[in-house]
């Protein structure tokens, strides 16, 4: 008994052993670095782009465009994300993976607590830092129509599109321990969550498809990083609204996914 | 110690497992035996957690498996050889294991070279053939150290180096004192480990004894004869109500007479005899007899 004590299983050791099953896997490293290089390059090639449309006239200057321009890349990243989210639990589903790790957790929910608190320790620095050098390469390649940091908004929006990644993750995170198959899930992510709302604005008479668009989760993390409510096909919810409407969505998922977890068969 | 005690898991309106009770004890292999679809694997499930009970209960050491704090060192289990990501390599995944219950890298390079897999530590467990990958699932199993070990199937798809490594190591846990359960639908395989059997059939114990136990509880009355004369004896027991068939080797294998009977019946005519051997049940019989009336998919069965 003096042994098991010693050796229990606690939440700081399945954090650990989360770390080093995210690290062992070469599917991290490709999501994360394309994921990266998609967004900086991405904000880099757009935002040089709209320089001179900017210089035309033909769009407004100022931050809300610096951010729609130089964060064009974090939709992107949302897919890449969202998929790697969906892959942290129906890979170990899929591959079998998920019998040993619930035999050596058998309480099985710090698996799931270590894996959310891992993936926001990793992809949150990482996203936050390059959304970053997303909007300051953007902004140098825009010349003398740039955007400085300290424009008013500019770094609440880089901060709301790291948030909206991590929460989108979690949101996918969620969904993968719902629905157990890699598949399944990522038809629930593409289809319902980034396809359906868009299509559901469009479709509804403009009034009331905005209404409910906003509250849609992608719609809801677009308002997390606009400056003025602007950027998306609909007007936005405020950013801080935007930001716990997502965080609901997030919530009510992974609890969910966290009842299942507990109570199925593996 | 493991003990099951009215152990029941329906699915819909199928039950998996019925009933089931018995106690596997430490310091011997048990044999966990069952036809294909008996509710073994299931029931190992349910030892270590992976599936919830619809009643009863298993426990491990005296309390179920997943109230144990630091439940790898109670237990460890190799349920099915592909129980790993297959893009990790077999040290990441056993390292990733022993961080749970706060054990340091190091036991993953132990467990490799007790396993026999240290050379390809590095390489990604997809890539592995079936016997590597049964060869890992056991150094999982064995992580924690534990003092009680379930191991579903072990031995299929081994070669039989591996066959022989999974009996040698099974037997030395067992003299070790740990709790060793290893489920087969060989009996054969049994017959060479395990001393003592559980043995189910469609969800239901059917036998918790020992081999030889099993072995005695079979009658099988039949008499393998040789003579010189084999007609003439044939013709000799037949008349004296035996059933007698002939094998490839001309030998009669009499039955519906015990040994001695014959030896004096032949006496009598004259007739030589040079070999006369009862027959005792061998233990596939005694299985197959067992588990006769249980079997899942059987041919005809209305």
């Amino acid at each position: 008994m003096n042994a098991d004590n010693r050796h229990r299983v606690t939440l700081p050791r399945v954090i650990r052993s989360e770390w080093t099953k995210l690290r062992s896997l070469r599917s991290t490293w490709w999501s994360l670095a394309t994921t990266v290089f998609i967004t900086v390059a991405a904000g880099g090639l757009i935002g040089r782009t709209s320089a001179q449309a900017i210089r035309d006239g033909d769009i407004p200057a100022g931050p809300q465009t610096a951010i729609e321009t130089s964060l064009f890349g974090v939709d992107i990243a949302a897919l890449i994300l969202g998929v790697y989210g969906v892959l942290l639990m129906t890979g170990e589903y899929g591959t079998g993976q998920i019998r040993a790790s619930l035999t050596a957790v058998p309480k099985r929910l710090p698996v799931l607590w270590a894996k959310a608190i891992v993936f926001t320790a990793v992809v949150g620095p990482l996203m936050l830092v390059t959304n970053f050098a997303a909007f300051l390469l953007a902004q140098a390649l825009a010349g003398d129509v740039g955007v400085s940091l300290s424009e008013p908004g500019v770094v609440r929006a880089i901060f709301g599109a790291t948030g909206y990644l991590v929460g989108i993750g979690l949101l996918c995170l969620g969904i993968g321990v719902v629905l157990r198959n890699l598949v399944f899930a990522i038809t629930v992510y593409i289809g319902v969550l980034m396809m359906l709302p868009p299509v559901l604005a469009a479709a509804l008479p403009a009034d009331s498809g905005d209404k409910v668009g906003k509250y849609t989760p992608m719609f809801a993390g677009g308002a997390m990083y606009s400056v003025d409510g602007g950027g998306g096909p609909i007007p936005y919810l405020r950013p801080g609204p935007g930001a716990l409407v997502l965080a609901a969505y997030v919530v009510l998922v992974v609890a969910a996914g966290a009842v299942l977890l507990r109570r199925r068969d593996v | 110690m493991i003990e099951v005690d009215a152990l029941t898991k329906r699915y819909g309106d199928k039950l998996a497992v019925h009933d089931l009770s018995f106690t596997v004890r430490p310091g011997q292999v048990t044999g966990f035996l069952g036809p294909n679809g008996a509710g073994k694997s299931t029931t190992m499930r349910m030892i270590v957690g992976l599936d919830r009970p619809t009643s009863g209960r298993a426990t491990v050491n005296g309390i179920p498996y997943a109230a144990h704090p630091a439940p790898l060192r109670q237990a460890g289990a190799l349920l099915e050889a592909k129980s790993v990501h297959k893009g990790r390599s077999a040290r990441a995944h056993l390292v990733a294991l022993a961080q749970t219950h706060g054990l340091p890298a190091s036991r993953a390079d132990e467990l490799l070279d007790l396993v026999g897999l240290s050379s390809v530590a590095h390489k990604r467990a997809g890539t592995f053939s079936l016997g590597m990958s049964q060869r890992l699932g056991v150094a999982a199993a064995l992580v924690g150290d534990p003092g009680t070990i379930l191991l579903d199937e072990p031995v299929n798809g081994l070669d039989p180096d591996g066959v022989l490594w999974i009996r040698t190591l099974l037997k030395d846990l067992a003299a070790e004192g740990c709790t060793v359960l290893v489920s087969s639908h060989l009996m054969s395989e049994m017959a060479v480990t395990a001393e003592h059997l559980v043995i189910i059939g469609r969800g239901r114990l059917l036998a918790d004894t020992t081999v030889d136990e099993l072995i005695a509880r079979v009658v099988v009355d039949t008499v393998v004869v040789r003579t010189s004369r084999t007609p003439a004896l044939r013709d000799l027991l037949t008349g004296a109500g035996a059933t007698v068939e002939t094998d490839e080797d001309g030998r009669l294998l009499v039955g519906g007479l015990p040994a001695e009977r014959i030896g004096e019946l032949a006496a009598t005519a004259g007739l030589p005899l040079y070999e006369v051997v009862p027959q005792r049940a061998s233990l596939e019989q005694a299985y197959m007899e067992l588990t006769r009336d249980t079997v899942e998919y059987e041919g005809g069965r209305s």
